[in-house]
């Protein structure tokens, strides 16, 4: 059952998936050919299933028999209505006895390549994003039976229309494997959400074989669709619980359907378009561009609005329930993006600043090595895209199909969907438009079959797994072999997983670790396969701030080591800010007050409830200025700028001479002004002479840094060997009162013990 | 505005989408309270207490013979200068003072004598002959140290009087306090 219970939840959603997908186009009454009706029918109906899905999840209903009862249905309505059956095989091209054996030759390439790709995504899953967030959502969803906001993972606020199909394979495993351990139920249900994605890979292949007997070009059409297939980013992506295949699928088939609607003018396939387009965002975001295609497109051609506007409330059908989703959880309909525009307390806008640098460029410095890592050694970009894709690049023969129509049919969505490439410059990102190159470059050769042959033989062994080993990085994500053992289960689940540092990390934590306890860790790790709940710094606002409070105790340029004290005369004032003047040269300098103090007579004045603080940018974090403590900090969480910041009304008005502004040395640029409101509610420059202090190194900041984890939950900390602190914390742990819980696989886990405090002889102390 | 026809239907859906930014505008927080204080740790065993006349607080903890205002990173002192600091009692700590002697200071009055003060305790004496910097470190007995306000300072023999003010200076004070032995 542990091998047979992924396939049979996958089985079941595939089905289902292309029964809704019939069902949908039967109900436009939409004539497909036998050859396009499997992809178009799967997908279409991927789009409306993941709708289902969203809202069994929205209701909070989601349980297996739920679930399994709508996959049952829509088999039911399928088969009552024989909407299900493919249609007769009139597609099939004359052609000579070459092309036919070229077709055989073809046929048998997929087959073996078929057959690798079931055993791979039937292995249990160990893919980086599937173990790090795309299953580890769907489980939590799941185990909620609804969807739940996950502040502290920006993943989650990612549209999720692949995922949604994924749901219900991944219950149906999980419910048949509810008998055995928990890790062979974990492997059996990603395993199903892979074999899931795989069936999008298989989909997106036979829609562009499909295109190609549809426009008449079957030979160069089978060619593309293997030139994709056979890819090694398609392949290791295609059978891993990754969603870049379902959203090549869905841009792929939104342009069929447009290519269709073209043809035949029939309004019916505007409806298509618009669900696909929408399902395209709803797949991956960059997907959307689609969108802008076929809304561009049916302006063009129709030059009238009234079809756009079909195609756009259908798109909006399927987009709007993310945009929804993220503007009710985190406040931002568009997470993790734009949080600029749409400021919230749950994503700051310097990690998405940092997110995006990182994806912009992967630490890579010389530009010109990345054509080499993207077709051929995969790098740091993860995969490649096999090395006879460097023929578009060297010798631009895709160009060559702007001769043809068709050529300048295919070409014009790819030159739209590459555009957002250099956004993230993993191999993967270049799948969307990969199709349409695919089918320019088969297109160009398809006067010299024999010469196209030579090409998908080349390509498929230098993508077959052994070869890939041979040439691809060794750090390149690649199927390096066929795990038959490893889907079959005849090797333990355990046992294979075990190959892979990050589970074993993950496993140690879930041995180490308590149930019901959070993990503040810089990276994550399979978290799949731990049931503790990772704090993963970047995931989160939340996150974030811990992460700086560990900071705050011991990295210098973030501790508190410097004071602005600006003195004045004494003032009765009821409403006091500091704002920020001057513009920063660097992008990644931030301001940030640790503590905001005000003084009369050399005394502070304590600070009162009925004190209301105010801040611009980051409000929610103004408390941290004023809550006495040395490892926290406001900060605007974003590149500081003129008009930036932090105001206090005293309520009564307050007599003050001082002001101390406590920082830290990574905001040297930033330029402080003492303002105050006067009584015509004017802010106006208060006239004060400033000096510039050092603060003394306080001793207790690790402890104090101790104490902000713990009031947060946070009672466990993961260090990998090699990361920034590692060393300090294992020089010293006592001094922080952690003690180590266990140390492994070049990770130490800390568990942060209690902070007790009272005060004995007018001194805080703690034991 | 009734949807009866696709423009009406389009300008509709130009609303909406111009509405939708206002999402934006609407979660601003009006103001929010001081949050809870935090508490101050400070280990009986692990503290120390240099007070830096960099500090922001340094002249929180001047007693005498402290002269404000600050200067650069030192201070002029007189003929005995303390300064309190507030501290666990009974606890094994170290004497540590950084300062320095001016040429002209012992141009003007030749070698001086520092006695080096506790709680009003002379913890150890020291001749300085030549100008310069100085660190003077030593182990101070546990059973001066009582909790609570404890004065730390330093007493030189002979001053240097500026005539037009009268004032009498003794060296450059750079920190003081009680550092971990």
């Amino acid at each position: 059952m542990t091998a047979l219970a992924p396939l049979i939840g996958a089985f079941l959603t595939i089905v289902a998936t292309y029964a809704l997908g019939s069902l949908f186009l039967a109900r436009l009454r939409i004539t497909l050919l036998c050859a396009e009706k499997a992809p178009l029918a799967f997908v279409s109906g991927a789009a409306l299933l993941h709708l289902l899905v969203f809202v069994i999840l929205t209701l909070h209903v989601a349980y297996v028999s739920v679930l399994a009862g709508m996959l049952f249905a829509i088999l039911a309505a399928a088969l009552w209505t024989g909407h299900g059956s493919l249609p007769a095989r009139t597609d099939i091209p004359k052609s000579t006895s070459l092309i036919r054996t070229i077709h055989i030759v073809f046929a048998a390439i997929a087959t073996t390549f078929t057959v690798v790709y079931i055993f791979c995504a039937w292995a249990p899953e160990i893919s980086p994003d599937g173990t790090a967030y795309h299953l580890p959502l769907i489980a939590r969803y799941l185990h909620a039976h609804g969807f739940e906001a996950v502040p502290t993972n920006f993943y989650s606020t990612l549209s999720e229309g692949i995922e949604m199909i994924f749901l219900p394979a991944y219950a149906i495993a999980q419910a048949l494997l509810t008998q055995h351990s928990d890790i062979s139920t974990l492997a059996g249900a990603g395993s199903a959400a892979a074999l899931v994605h795989l069936a999008f890979l298989i989909a997106l292949a036979l829609a562009i074989r499909a295109y190609g007997y549809r426009v008449g070009n079957a030979l160069a059409g089978e060619a593309a669709a293997l030139l994709v297939y056979l890819s090694p980013v398609a392949g290791v992506v295609g059978t891993s619980a990754y969603v870049d295949l379902g959203a090549a699928a869905a841009v792929f088939c939104t342009f069929y359907f447009v290519e269709l609607w073209d043809k035949t003018r029939d309004h019916a396939f505007l409806a298509c378009i618009g669900l696909l387009a929408g399902y395209c965002y709803a797949a991956k975001y960059t997907a959307a561009l689609m969108a802008i295609y076929a809304l561009g497109y049916v302006l063009w051609r129709a030059r009238s609005w009234r079809p756009v506007f079909v195609v756009a409330a259908c798109a909006a059908i399927m987009a709007a329930p993310w945009l929804l989703k993220d503007w009710i959880y985190v406040h931002n309909p568009i997470a993790p993006f734009a949080n600029q525009v749409f400021r919230n307390p749950y994503i700051h806008p310097d990690v998405e600043r940092l997110w995006r640098e990182v994806v912009r460029s992967y630490a890579v410095a010389d530009r010109s090595t990345l054509p080499w890592m993207a077709f051929v050694s995969g790098g740091v970009l993860q995969n490649p895209l096999g090395p006879v894709f460097l023929l578009v690049l060297l010798v631009p023969l895709a160009l060559l199909a702007l001769r043809k129509p068709q050529g300048r049919r295919v070409l014009l969505p790819a030159v739209l969907l590459l555009l957002s490439y250099p956004a993230n410059i993993q191999t993967r990102f270049l799948l969307p438009a990969l199709p349409f190159l695919s089918f320019a470059l088969a297109l160009a050769l398809e006067d010299l079959p024999l010469l196209l042959v030579v090409l998908i033989a080349v390509h498929a062994t230098a993508s077959w797994p052994r070869n890939l080993r041979r040439y691809a990085s060794p750090d390149a994500w690649v199927l390096r072999r066929t795990p038959i053992r490893g889907a079959l289960r005849q090797q333990s689940e355990n046992s294979y997983l075990s190959e892979v540092p990050n589970y074993r990390i993950a496993r140690f934590i879930e041995q180490t670790v308590p149930p019901g306890e959070k993990i503040l860790a810089t990276s994550s790790f399979a978290d799949f396969y731990t049931a503790r709940e990772m704090l993963v710094r970047f995931g989160g606002a939340h996150n974030d701030d811990l992460m700086d409070v560990l900071y705050s105790a011991w990295h210098t340029p973030s501790r508190p080591s410097l004071a602005t004290v600006l003195r004045f005369p004494a003032r009765a004032a009821q409403r006091l800010r500091v704002v920020e003047t001057a513009v920063m040269p660097k992008a990644d300098e931030l301001w940030s007050i640790h503590e905001l103090r005000f003084f009369l007579a050399g005394k502070e004045i304590p600070r009162s409830p009925a004190w209301r603080l105010r801040a611009f940018p980051n409000p929610w974090g103004v408390g941290y200025a004023f809550d006495h403590s040395p490892v926290t900090r406001w900060r605007t969480w974003e590149t500081a700028a003129p008009g930036n910041f932090v105001d206090v009304d005293f309520g009564p008005p307050s007599r003050i001479d001082q002001v101390n502004i406590e920082t830290s040395g990574d905001n040297p640029d930033v330029r402080l002004q003492l303002e105050e409101m006067d009584a015509a509610g004017h802010w106006a420059p208060v006239i004060s002479q400033t000096e510039q202090l050092t603060l003394s190194p306080e001793t207790s900041l690790p402890l104090a840094a101790n104490y902000e984890l713990r009031a947060r939950g946070v009672r466990y900390l993961l260090v990998r060997d090699n990361e920034p602190g590692a060393d300090v914390y294992a020089k010293d742990p006592a001094s922080w009162n952690f003690s180590v819980a266990g140390h492994a696989e070049g990770v130490t886990i800390y568990k942060v013990e209690g902070v007790t405090i009272y005060k004995a002889d007018g001194v805080n102390v703690y034991k | 505005m009734p949807l009866t026809t696709p423009e009406s239907a389009i300008r509709a859906g130009f609303l909406l989408l111009a509405i939708l930014p206002l999402c934006a505008c609407e979660h601003w927080p009006e103001s929010y309270a001081a949050p809870m204080q935090r508490p101050v740790f400070d280990d009986p065993d692990r503290w120390e207490r240099i007070v830096r006349m960099t500090d922001v607080d340094a002249q929180e903890h001047f007693v005498a013979d402290v002269f404000d205002p600050l200067s650069g990173t030192w201070c002029w002192t007189g003929k005995r200068p303390l300064l309190r600091l507030q501290v666990p009692e009974h606890t094994r700590r170290t004497y540590f003072m950084d300062f320095a002697i001016p040429q002209q200071t012992l141009k003007s009055i030749g070698p001086v004598t520092l006695t080096f003060l506790v709680n009003g305790h002379a913890l150890d004496s020291r001749p300085y002959t030549a100008a310069g910097e100085y660190t003077f470190e030593k182990d101070v007995p546990p059973e001066w140290i009582t909790g609570g306000d404890t004065t730390l300072g330093a007493e030189i023999d002979k001053t240097y009087v500026e005539q037009q003010s009268g004032r009498a200076y003794g060296f450059l004070l750079v920190s003081l306090g009680l550092t971990r032995n």
